[in-house]
Parts: structure tokens; sequence; C-alpha cells
């Protein structure tokens, strides 16, 4: 059955990643999602096995302190910075995202 | 120097019959002679450069530095970090940054003495197959400047071609590497998954992602695979490499191996031209000693693509929620509360390629279509991989299209995304499965533009790899860019 992605659910995958499109854009993305999910709908002709896909093992290290980067040089790079700190608007009693 | 391959350059520099900083001046020159044409490059500091080839030459005269590699100038793709050098992966949301570190496969270049010239232009987030989706323009592909250069890496690629720069890295998640080192007349390698530390390569699709090398040919590509092929413990999927000895790559590379060309790859997915460069191709390897034989790649050929766009997209939309405006990178200009702050500053630093990636991948992940979708890809992905598993038990090498034509025009791909995205048939099956694949080329189409063919290799297989590609590129010279005759 073809999965037809409606404006409202491109609403709700804006929410989920964080993005607010314009009108013209989520119609858009509502047609190319549903065209590009047709095709990969194939996929669920496959009956899921428990096994794993590979014999991968994760490289692990040492938990050693070490000499980290200089807080300077990872401010450069912030929006907005005061006192030694990320600046950004409050997050604790702002409410939720409409 | 346009003319020289890095290895050529290496000797050079040893030799003494020019420097480090020689070097480095000849290439930036070129850089800023020719590059507005192609727009290969999004940052090019020539002061770092030449301090960087002065320190350089001044290891090498004090005997520290003593390698083929000492001295020689490479280009980087700009979703790789470059301490202390812009790194903007082709978009809005990184427009300013500027890393306070090298990737690990960028120290590991610096310690072989290479020089770093300048960061190459890319698909936005190494999303797409032309180098169209990049917020700094694209870059023309320097056959011919209507055509694309392929993606993502196609701004590596075209500096390659150019003779802008003697060899750059790449990324590679579905064929960025190999794709525009085909349209582009050129030799691109993807290593073997885990081979490369991807420490410092912005995150695209983690399980896919490989930083590769676009060079003049197979020895300069294999040169510079070896100096990154390296265990490193800040990258978890790292891979311990006990066979190292690549060299000297063999000329009898293709004497007695078995060769298979899948069938699906050539019906319907490649066209005329591409179809008869392979047969080309496998007929100079049958000439060579090896032995060809059709294969079939039912499961590859019908769950490759959507398993890849599947598992790809949903990493992707995991990998890019880093951005939002906090610590790094772009952050929109007025907002009410945080809510709003990343919301404004992800829609408004994200190109709509990005954007259309994130939303297929949360979709795919959100409870409800994660079986029917990402849990059903990723066993697509097992089964792909069983596939080639057992095609490998009997063959030693797969030959096939790098792509199905040469490259489209400028524009041609915008717009149709499905279109796009199945135009990867030939090169995402290599990232499913973890193999090394180099594309190699193959001749010229009848409208000028470069062909080229692929070879993939088991698993770690990249001695077979290299050897084979070695022989047929000892068979066939090098494609020479009319591009490369200009002034």
């Amino acid at each position: 059955m073809k999965e037809q992605i409606t404006e409202e659910i491109v609403e709700e995958l804006e929410v989920l990643v964080q993005l607010s499109l314009p009108k013209e854009e989520r119609e858009r993305a509502g047609r190319e999602l549903t065209e590009i999910l047709a095709y990969a709908q194939t996929v669920q002709d496959l009956v899921w096995t428990e096994e794993a896909a590979s014999d991968f093992a994760p490289v692990l290290r040492e938990d050693v302190v070490e000499e980290s980067f200089p807080k300077a040089r990872l401010l450069a790079n912030a929006p907005e910075a005061e006192d030694g700190c990320f600046r950004v608007p409050r997050t604790i009693g702002a409410g939720r995202q409409s | 120097m346009r003319e020289r391959t890095a290895r050529e350059i290496g000797r050079g520099i040893r030799e003494k019959r020019w420097s480090a900083p020689e070097a480095a001046e000849e290439f930036l020159r070129e850089i800023a002679g020719r590059d507005s044409q192609y727009g290969c490059f999004i940052t090019v500091d020539p002061e770092l450069v030449l301090s960087q080839a002065a320190a350089v030459q001044r290891k090498i005269e004090k005997g520290e530095y003593t390698g083929p590699l000492a001295g020689v100038p490479i280009a980087v793709k700009d979703n790789i970090c470059a301490d202390g050098l812009r790194t903007t992966c082709a978009s809005r949301m990184l427009q300013d940054f500027v890393p306070p570190y090298d990737a690990e496969a960028v120290k590991r270049m610096k310690e072989a003495g290479m020089v770093v010239l300048g960061k190459t232009n890319l698909d936005e987030f190494a999303m797409g197959s032309t180098t169209e989706t990049s917020a700094f323009g694209s870059t023309k592909n320097p056959w011919n400047p209507e055509h694309v250069p392929g993606g993502s890496s196609g701004g590596s690629a075209a500096a390659v071609a150019a003779g802008l720069v003697p060899a750059a890295l790449g990324s590679d998640t579905g064929g960025s590497v190999r794709q525009p080192a085909a349209f582009c007349g050129v030799t691109g390698l993807k290593p073997t998954y885990g081979t490369v530390s991807r420490y410092g390569l912005v995150a695209y699709a983690s399980s896919l992602d490989v930083i590769g090398v676009i060079g003049r040919d197979i020895w300069d590509c294999a040169l510079i695979w070896d100096a990154m092929a390296a265990l490193d413990r800040k990258d978890s999927t790292s891979l311990t490499r006990s066979d190292k000895q690549m060299f000297p790559l063999s000329d009898q590379g293709l004497a007695g191996k078995k060769i298979g060309i899948p069938k699906e790859w050539l019906e319907g997915e490649a066209d005329h031209e591409m179809a008869a460069a392979v047969e080309s191709a496998a007929g100079i390897m049958e000439k060579l000693g090896a032995k060809i034989q059709e294969i079939r790649l039912p499961l590859t050929a019908k769950y490759a693509v959507p398993a890849y766009y599947l598992i790809a997209c949903a990493e992707a939309s995991s990998n890019l929620a880093r951005f939002d405006g906090v610590k790094y990178g772009y952050r929109t200009g007025e907002y009410q509360d945080f809510h709003e702050l990343y919301r404004k500053t992800r829609s408004e630093g994200f190109g709509s390629e990005a954007k259309r990636r994130m939303l297929l991948g949360a979709f795919v992940l959100s409870a409800g279509h994660y079986e029917d979708y990402y849990r059903k890809a990723c066993e697509a992905r097992k089964r792909i991989r069983g596939e080639f598993a057992g095609v490998f038990q009997d063959f030693d090498l797969i030959l096939g299209p790098a792509a199905p034509s040469g490259a489209p025009r400028l524009g041609e791909s915008l717009g149709r995304p499905l279109q796009m995205y199945r135009r990867d048939i030939h090169t995402v099956a290599a990232n499913l499965a973890g193999l090394p694949a180099v594309s190699l080329p193959a001749g010229l189409a009848q409208n000028g533009l470069p062909l080229g063919i692929q070879l993939m290799a088991a698993p770690l297989a990249e001695k077979t790899l290299f050897d084979a590609a070695a022989s047929y590129q000892k068979e066939v010279p090098a494609l020479v860019c009319p591009c490369r005759k200009e002034a």
C-alpha cells in the first residue's frame, strides 16, 4: 500500500527534526517523500531475521585524562559567548514548543 | 607541475629539483589563475599554505620527512576538518566554522609531509551526486563546464582533473568519491570501511561514510591510502590493518584473476556507451590474464538503492541534529525562545536536499514506520552483504560501471530527487557491504566527457584491488583533460 505523506505528516516530521517549512515547501516535501517511499517500499518484501548484521566489535581506548582543548578555541566558534560560557535562551521554565 | 603525479612531485622534492614551497606556490598560482572557471575550492589560505610548506621543507632538509609524499600538496574535501582552516561542509550552517583540530586523516597527511592546499567544494553535508546543492555555488566539470563534476566530492575530482592539485581527499558514503572521479576522468578510491579513521569527518551516515582519495592514478591513490590507513582509537569503527605491504603494486595483478560482471548493472542501468566501456575494459583485462564471467546480484540490484537511502537518511537525521545554533555554526538573528532558536536556525541554515533527507530519515525511524522501513532496510543490507560474500568465494573482483553514463548537464538532476538517487545504483552497494572499490578512467563518450569503470574487491582485499587497477592502468593511459593545456 502506497504511503501517502500528507502536509500534516510533514508538519509532524518538522517537529522531530526541528525545521519550519513554508507551505509550498511542505507541499513539495510531501510529494517528494511519497514518491521516494513508494520506491523504497520494496524492502518490505523481506522478512526481518534476528541474526547480527556483522561481527563488528567496537574499538575501545583507556579512560585516561589528557589535555583537552583550550576553552578559548572552543568558544571561538560560538554564535554567542559570555564569561567563558555559551550564551543561549532560557530553557528551564520556557514552556513546551507549539 | 600540473602535469605531474603526486609521487613525481615528491621525487622531485627529494632530488632537490624543486622545493615544497615552490610546489605549493605553483599550485596556488594555478588555483588563482584558473579555479574561477570551475569553482573547485571553497577556501584557500595562501599564507597558511606557504607557511606550512616552509615548515615541511625545513623538516625535509633535517631528514625528518623522507617519505614519497613529503612536500606534496593535497586538497581536502570541505567536510573534513583541518585545524585553523574554515570547514563549511558547503553549508550556510557552517559558513564561518573554523575547526580547532585536524581530522585524523589530515593529521596523517601532515605527518607524511603533505601540504594542505585548500578545502574543496561538495554537495551540502555530502548529500548529493552533482555538487549542485553546495551553498557556495556549483562546481563545473573541467572537461565541459556545462556539465556537473559529479558529487558529492565534485570539487576534489574537478581540482585533480584540472591540474589544480595532484591529489585530493574526498568522502564516499554512496559513491561520492568514485562517481565524481569517473565523471572527471581521474581515479577515485574508496577503502574498506574502517580503514581510514572518520574522526574529524563531519558525519553524514556513520555506518556508510568512508574517507577516500582522488588522484591521477592508482599509484598515487594507493600511496595516500597507505599514509592514512591506520587504527585510530578515537573512531570506534576503526580497523587494525595487518596487510600494509601494498608496494610495489604488481603489473601482473590481473593474471589468473576471476572477475564477475553483474548482469543487472548493465541491463537497463547503463547507457550503451558505458556498457561498451565496461565490455572494452573487460576485454583488456582478459588480455592481461583475467577470466571474465557474468554474475547475478539479484538482491543487490533490487534492494541496494532503497536500502541505502533509508539507512543513510535515518543516520543523517540523527547526525545533523547537532547543528542547533548553540555551540558553533550559524544561529538565526531573532528568536523568542530556544524552540524558535532551533527551528529558525536549522530552517535557515540547511539547504533543501539536507532538509529532505532529514525529514525522510525521521519518518523511517518513527514509531509505526521503523519496522517497515529502517529495520527492513537493515535486513536488506544483511542480505546484500551475504550476496557479495557468496560472490567473493568464487571471484576475486567485480567489474562494472561507476555510473550509468557520463556526467549530466548542470541543472538536469535538480527537482527530481528520486531520479538522481536511482543513478547511484552501481556505487551504493560497496558502502552497504563495506567493500573497497575504485573507479578508473575508461575512455571518452561521444560528447567528449569521461566514462569510468569500477572495480570492487572483498573487504580488506585492497592489495588485490590495487594490483588489478595498476595492471589495467599500465595498459590504459590516464586521460588528460584538455583544460590542462590552457595557459
